[in-house]
């Protein structure tokens, strides 16, 4: 039997301040690629399904209907939809956010900045 | 013997350049395999023994690094707690956070697994991926989506399900032009792809392989082809390090995705 009392998962961890930091950086590096892996896979599942879909009722409805160029029209109309769906989706910058100015913050060309942010980052530098 | 060992082996008996005998070119006979032994009308193949081998090889390797865990792990844990926590932190984490930890043994074994059989085909022996056959993946392909499934229909119910498959916030007539696009990218294109990007890779690498192996073979002749089969030989180095990465790469991407759609199946996508 797999005793797991002692595994690495539930010990309790005792880091430094600089190594929070480069986790929480490694972190955010695993997010991004996670994200960026998910849309990309996603956008291409779109792009295909949308002629897959109008192709299928397309080539349905010419069976049915004699009308040979159904199925040709519903492809085009597949690709259309695809393309409009996923510059919607994807095709935008991403909202901010926050887009009401902050009552105690200052409106910056970056975005909104409360005052302790602008404090920190001056500080900082 | 089987498959690619027997190409080179023809090869070897003669067939050179300049020899008179065409270049044996690899090709599907590569990936099928002579029976090892029957039972009944069951043929047991390589590929089946390299699964068989890799499952026991993930399952041993786990066994034995957390039988006895000490505090401070030292050796087999060592690399057992590496392993689990690269997947933890690189794939389950990003995708499902804290709260995802209970498909951390799923995930870990199936990473492994895809791992290990994607690693066969660059040890001698072996030498053959059994993710190259098709019908080895569309098992993963069919676990991955009963349980995409079941968490979605358990976490969000039968109605929510369907309609957190469409985006909301749309208006009424682009919804009905969306559902046709939406249900075929789930039911068709997204297991569809699942399988066949592992498959296709794996496929394409053991060809790629064996491709400059065999040429490598057949030019070596006391003649300009000599220079020929060093240049294959040297690509046989650079396709072995490109399929080292191409191994990890579809292990990595399979896991990620899998992980993606337990977490779009907990939460409800859009």
């Amino acid at each position: 039997m797999i005793n797991r009392s002692n595994a690495a998962w539930t010990r309790p961890k005792y880091t430094t301040h600089r190594a929070e930091l480069a986790q929480r950086s490694r972190e955010e590096a695993a997010e991004n690629r996670a994200e960026g892996l998910e849309t990309g896979w996603t956008v291409f599942g779109y792009m295909v399904s949308g002629p897959i879909a109008y192709g299928l009722i397309g080539w349905l409805l010419a069976r049915f209907t004699h009308l040979q160029f159904l199925f040709p029209a519903g492809l085009l109309i597949g690709v259309a939809v695809s393309v409009g769906y996923v510059i919607y989706r994807y095709g935008r910058p991403e909202k901010q956010p926050d887009k009401q100015p902050d009552k105690r913050g200052t409106q910056t060309q970056q975005g909104t900045h409360t005052q302790q942010g602008v404090q920190a980052e001056r500080i900082y530098r | 013997m089987i498959g690619d060992v027997r190409v080179v082996a023809d090869a070897a008996g003669g067939c050179h350049l300049f020899s008179g005998c065409g270049f044996p070119a690899p090709g599907l006979q590569d990936f099928n395999f002579e029976t090892l032994f029957r039972i009944g009308s069951f043929h047991f193949t390589k590929p089946m023994l390299v699964a068989a081998l890799c499952a026991l090889g993930v399952v041993a390797f786990f066994g034995v690094a957390f039988a006895k865990p000490k505090l401070v792990p030292r050796g087999v844990q060592n690399m057992g707690e590496m392993a689990i926590l690269a997947v933890r932190d690189q794939i389950l984490r990003p995708n499902l956070g804290k709260r995802g930890d209970s498909y951390l043994p799923f995930l870990v074994s199936l990473f492994f697994y895809i791992f290990l059989m994607n690693l066969m085909e660059l040890i001698p022996v072996f030498q053959f991926p059994a993710m190259a056959r098709i019908g080895f993946v569309w098992p993963l392909v069919f676990i991955v989506y009963a349980l995409y499934l079941y968490l979605g229909f358990k976490n969000q119910g039968a109605w929510g399900y369907f309609k957190n498959m469409v985006p909301s916030g749309v208006p009424i007539p682009v919804l009905f032009l969306l559902v046709p696009v939406e249900l075929a990218k789930f039911f068709i294109v997204q297991p569809f792809t699942l399988g066949v990007r592992l498959f296709a890779n794996m496929f394409a690498g053991h060809l790629l392989l064996t491709i400059f192996m065999v040429a490598t073979w057949y030019l070596m002749s006391f003649s300009v082809g000599l220079l020929y089969a060093a240049g294959s030989v040297v690509m046989v180095f650079f396709v072995f390090l490109l399929e080292l990465l191409v191994d990890l790469l579809q292990a990595f991407i399979f896991t990620t995705l899998t992980a993606t759609y337990i977490a779009s199946s907990l939460e409800g996508a859009h």
